[in-house]
């Protein structure tokens, strides 16, 4: 008798916790968009989710990009990731390399395959033959520039590194103007980001085929020479401690001209610095003698948590957030900033009728050749997991640092900056 | 409210014999929830992270094994581990010292018959009430070389021609750090030791005022010896805060220009946080404690704390 | 005479205004960021990058901090540090308030030895405590809730308070205890009658030091939380700058929502803040 109305207690309790669970199913999904009309837009689609399914709850999470390494981190060593998130390819590749997330191929299949999306970022996030991630849009950086600026000196947009040069030392008067950012701040990766656009053009690469590091090859030294003349000529001197959020600022201020950034500048010219929206322009990054067309690219992703319990339902959300009518309203949240990586609105007059990327078709342009042309930093030669160590560690920026501060020949710097990194990336490579 | 104890006679017989009990061991009761938390605080990850320094653990990998001394070798041969051992040592001694003589400075400016005293005291605290985040991102903006206010203020002047970079050159970053820092925390120095002053009799003033005391005799008999005390202490407390304070330099600098301003805990956190090292950082840690043991010890003896603290 | 008597009087004065001068220039210095802060939060975005730069807003504008109250979770933001550091505040100062007065009366000889202990506590550097800290409340299923950041604020507040206090409780004297005890009274009720009241200004204190504590804590909060509605204040502003685009107008604008609150409070307590500091640990 007493067992069995312990029996009968017990599987009540585990009826119980079965339906309790069942009724309230939680999805974690991490987002790394700190804007208030981001996260507003995610919010209601979260929430038109939930009311098509009673019982699912969605806890959005917001990351800012610069908390990310430690929080992906942090919940990976505590073996609890979240079930859908946000992030950009270089973090989806590093985090697909330890396990963290789980391979997407059948969320391809269930948006209606690959024809479904553009091609190049998808492929780029296919890593050892599996679909590492989604990409949610893409973008590039470009070459940005006041057009009204260079009427006043006659001059035309730099196509090469000579008139890029030439154009930026004609338009420096310090301490009140400067021709040209050159960011070596710390705190990100502007300094690798520049190295690496202008090491592309020069025709170099960070990584070979066999991904081993090239860092010590002429054209980064070229290229990381341009850079420091570049920096010492027409740089705000305090560049050397700048991070993304410092370009727009310096440059709404009217004390520079030339910077690399993405179509977000747009929205950010038009809302923060009006009187400088009729002047704002752009082109794709200059060329030097021998050089080619090259570009910094990088895509924006979705990921599936690998140790979710719910994949099924998921795969359901990340799924709606490829839902036209919410994609559209989605990117059109930062006009020219956010570029569509489904096919159907890339190829849609929706999406190209907003009156921003019409009224700043050339950006717009120059943005989505940078995407066709460009890479992630580091990818020239395809996917890999050990980009971060490149760009998130502040090594390419403490060279520059270093450069410009205590007079190093940039030989021996990049020498040194090799043998630094190529530890790093093969202690990386031998943990497996 | 009717305490458990035993002056309510109307209560129950049990009630109130448990009441009694407890009563009785109240000393021990109250402990308690402190020791669990120390027992919490201390002893678990303190020994977890020591344990963890013997290992290779990564933060990337589960599994991880054990390593013995590696950790420490690495470290410790590591140059740009001396390099930040010199940056912290500076880093702490350069904020702590001026810290040390505005607040003094201050207190005894504040410590006179004065309108306002209050209003005075208010405006003095107003930095305490800044967060860390909010320090760091004020100051980039006050002293950004570009539409600084500072760097404006000086050219007006005419003490500079061209704007300096405070944040951004090898050589002033660590003074302009330091600047910062002395800006957050000399309020707390002034404040503990004004209290300190104004706890001083008038009576032993004007014992020395009639031996004919000069101000740095005053100083030196009177003051100093009723406020040693007090700096002592604030000396052990700030110390551990700015040798160990992370967010502050890196949100202000990152650790740059270079490894002008990395201290321990930015190394510490670039290792293990960006590097995954979480074994070579917690021996980093392992380090920096052993620094401030050292540290405390030195204070303790300097300041003779330990008498003082047995009274 | 009377001409030396007043270039002595005048030479007071002149000293006097000095040191006067003197005061007036801390208090600027201690001030002036926040001047700066409040005033750029009221300028226009165009007017906010301008050099020469202005010191008082040509137009004020409302703006940011309409931005900020309207599109950004910073209400929420708000409510939940105040509601952890609150939190943090009460747990802390009964806690320490129970230890202090239990060290001090019942194991005096324990109390060198926490003493010590705490020290030791206080020493170890934070960075190292979080992901121990993070792996615990995991196992209690407390991550990303306000009361597991509240227990590990607790955790760290606890040993600076429990020591202050000892130190207040010191200089209480026993004989008043021992009076209520012979007439009767239990150990409870002379800790809550007669104690506690008599060290109001050290609670206060020990309250203050725990309250802007947890209030400005960075670390533990972007590690142990992620929701929006249990992240603090000072995670939020740091979502504010980084990214894409960095909000330096919105986060002038919440900086001084922050810190005005904290600042009134501190008006509010300025007295008993000096008197806790005079009779605490701190003499």
């Amino acid at each position: 008798m007493r067992r069995f109305v312990i029996g009968v207690t017990g599987l009540l309790l585990v009826t119980i916790a079965l339906a309790a669970t069942a009724w309230a199913q939680e999805l974690v999904f991490w987002h790394t968009f700190t804007q208030p009309e981001r996260i507003k837009a995610l919010e209601e689609q979260a929430r038109k989710f939930e009311a098509k399914r009673p019982g699912v709850k969605i806890s959005i999470e917001v990351v800012p990009w610069q908390a990310y390494p430690e929080k992906w981190t942090t919940s990976f060593a505590a073996g609890r990731m979240p079930d859908v998130t946000a992030g950009n390819i270089n973090f989806a590749l590093a985090m697909y390399d330890v396990g963290a997330i789980d391979r997407v191929d059948d969320v391809v299949q269930k948006l209606g395959g690959e024809k479904a999306f553009v091609g190049k970022p998808l492929e780029m996030l296919r890593y050892k033959g599996a679909q590492v991630a989604l990409p949610f849009y893409s973008h590039a950086r470009v070459l940005l520039f006041r057009k009204d600026w260079l009427e006043e000196k006659g001059l035309k947009p730099p196509r090469t590194w000579d008139e890029l040069m030439k154009a930026a030392v004609a338009m420096t008067q310090p301490p009140n103007r400067y021709g040209m950012i050159v960011p070596f701040g710390k705190q990100d990766y502007m300094g690798t980001l520049w190295l690496y656009i202008f090491t592309r053009t020069a025709r170099g690469q960070l990584l070979d085929k066999n991904m081993n590091l090239t860092f010590n090859s002429p054209e980064v030294i070229r290229a990381a020479k341009f850079l420091v003349e570049l920096y010492k000529k027409a740089s705000p001197p305090g560049s050397i401690n700048f991070q993304t959020g410092d370009l727009q600022k310096t440059f709404s201020a009217e004390r520079v001209n030339f910077f690399f950034e993405t179509g977000f500048n747009i929205t950010w010219t038009v809302n923060q610095a009006p009187h400088l929206a009729p002047h704002l322009s752009a082109i794709t990054a200059p060329i030097p003698e021998g050089g080619q067309e090259a570009a910094m690219s990088d895509y924006v992703v979705m990921m599936l948590g690998k140790l979710t319990k719910q994949r099924a339902l998921a795969t359901e959300f990340l799924a709606s957030l490829f839902e036209k009518e919410f994609y559209v309203k989605f990117l059109h949240l930062v006009p020219g900033g956010m570029m569509p990586t489904m096919t159907e609105v890339a190829n849609s007059k929706e999406f190209w009728a907003h009156p921003l990327i019409v009224r700043y078709r050339p950006i717009v342009e120059a943005v989505m050749r940078g995407i066709e042309i460009g890479t992630p930093i580091a990818m020239e030669n395809g996917p890999n997991p050990y980009t971060h160590y490149i760009q998130n560690l502040g090594i390419v920026e403490q060279m520059f640092q270093d450069i410009v501060q205590t007079n190093r020949p940039v030989e021996q710097a990049v020498a040194e900056t090799h043998d630094k990194l190529a530890k790093i990336i093969a202690e990386a490579k031998a943990k497996k | 409210m009717a305490p458990p104890g035993g002056i309510t006679p109307k209560q129950n017989g049990l009630l109130r014999r448990m009441g009694q009990y407890l009563d009785a061991r109240l000393g021990f009761l109250f402990i308690l929830p402190v020791l669990l938390v120390v027992a919490y605080l201390l002893i678990y990850p303190v020994v977890t992270s020591f344990y963890i320094s013997l290992t290779d653990r990564n933060l990337l990998r589960r599994g991880y094994s054990f390593v013995g001394l590696e950790n420490y070798r690495q470290v410790l041969t590591d140059r740009e581990m001396w390099e930040t051992l010199l940056n912290t040592g500076a880093w702490t001694i350069g904020s702590l010292t001026f810290q040390l003589l505005l607040g003094l400075g201050g207190a005894l400016l504040l410590n006179r018959r004065m309108t306002l005293l209050w209003l005075w005291r208010m405006l003095i605290i107003v930095p305490w009430a800044f967060p860390p985040i909010v320090i760091a991102f004020v100051w980039r903006w006050i002293l950004n070389d570009l539409y600084g206010v500072l760097n404006y203020l000086l050219m007006v002047a005419r003490l500079v021609d061209v704007p300096l970079l405070f944040l951004g050159s090898r050589t002033l970053a660590m003074p302009t750090a330091i600047g910062v820092n002395t800006w957050f925390g000399f309020p707390f120095f002034l404040l503990a030791i004004l209290a300190a002053l104004q706890a001083i009799p008038d009576t032993d003033y004007e014992a020395a005022r009639i031996e004919g005391a000069s101000g740095w005799q005053l100083f030196q008999h009177v003051i100093f010896p009723r406020i040693r005390f007090t700096i002592g202490i604030i000396l052990v407390l700030r110390t551990m805060w700015v040798v160990n304070s992370f967010d502050f330099i890196f949100l202000l600098t990152g650790g740059g220009p270079g490894t002008a301003t990395q201290t321990l805990p930015v190394f510490a956190y670039f290792t293990g946080w960006r590097r995954y090292f979480l074994g070579r950082a917690s021996a980093i840690c392992v380090v920096l404690l052993g620094v401030l043991v050292l540290s405390s010890w030195f204070y303790f003896r300097l300041f003779q704390l330990s008498q003082v603290e047995e009274e | 005479m009377t001409r030396s008597r007043r270039v002595y009087r005048l030479l007071r004065m002149g000293q006097k205004a000095v040191l006067n001068l003197l005061v007036v220039l801390l208090a600027v210095f201690a001030v002036f960021p926040l001047f700066w802060l409040v005033t750029s939060s009221l300028k226009l975005p165009a007017e906010l990058y301008k050099f020469p730069v202005t010191f008082i807003p040509q137009t004020v504008s409302w703006k940011f901090y309409e931005t900020v109250l309207t599109l950004t979770y910073f209400p929420r933001y708000f409510t939940n540090s105040l509601l952890v550091a609150l939190g943090t505040t009460v747990a802390t100062t009964a806690m320490a308030a129970m230890g202090a007065y239990s060290i001090v009366r019942y194991h005096h000889w324990l109390s060198s030895l926490l003493a010590r202990a705490i020290l030791f506590a206080y020493l170890f550097p934070r960075i190292l405590l979080v992901i121990p800290f993070f792996i615990l409340l995991l196992q209690i299923g407390l991550v990303n809730t306000r009361t597991g950041l509240t227990i590990s604020h607790v955790v760290f507040t606890l040993p600076f308070a429990l020591w202050f206090l000892v130190g207040y409780f010191k200089t209480i004297p026993r004989e008043i205890e021992d009076a209520a005890r012979i007439d009767g009274a239990s150990n409870i009720t002379i800790f809550l009658r007669i104690v506690l009241p008599l060290s109001r200004p050290g609670l206060v204190a020990a309250a203050i030091f725990t309250f802007i504590n947890s209030w400005n804590e960075f670390l533990f909060a972007l590690v142990l939380t992620t929701a929006k509605d249990v992240q603090t204040i000072s995670v939020g502003l740091y979502g504010l700058v980084g990214g894409e685009t960095m909000e330096w107008g919105q986060m002038l604008a919440s900086s001084t929502l922050v810190i005005l609150p904290v600042l009134f409070f501190f008006l509010l307590i300025q007295r008993n803040l000096a008197e806790g500091l005079t009779g605490g640990a701190i003499r």
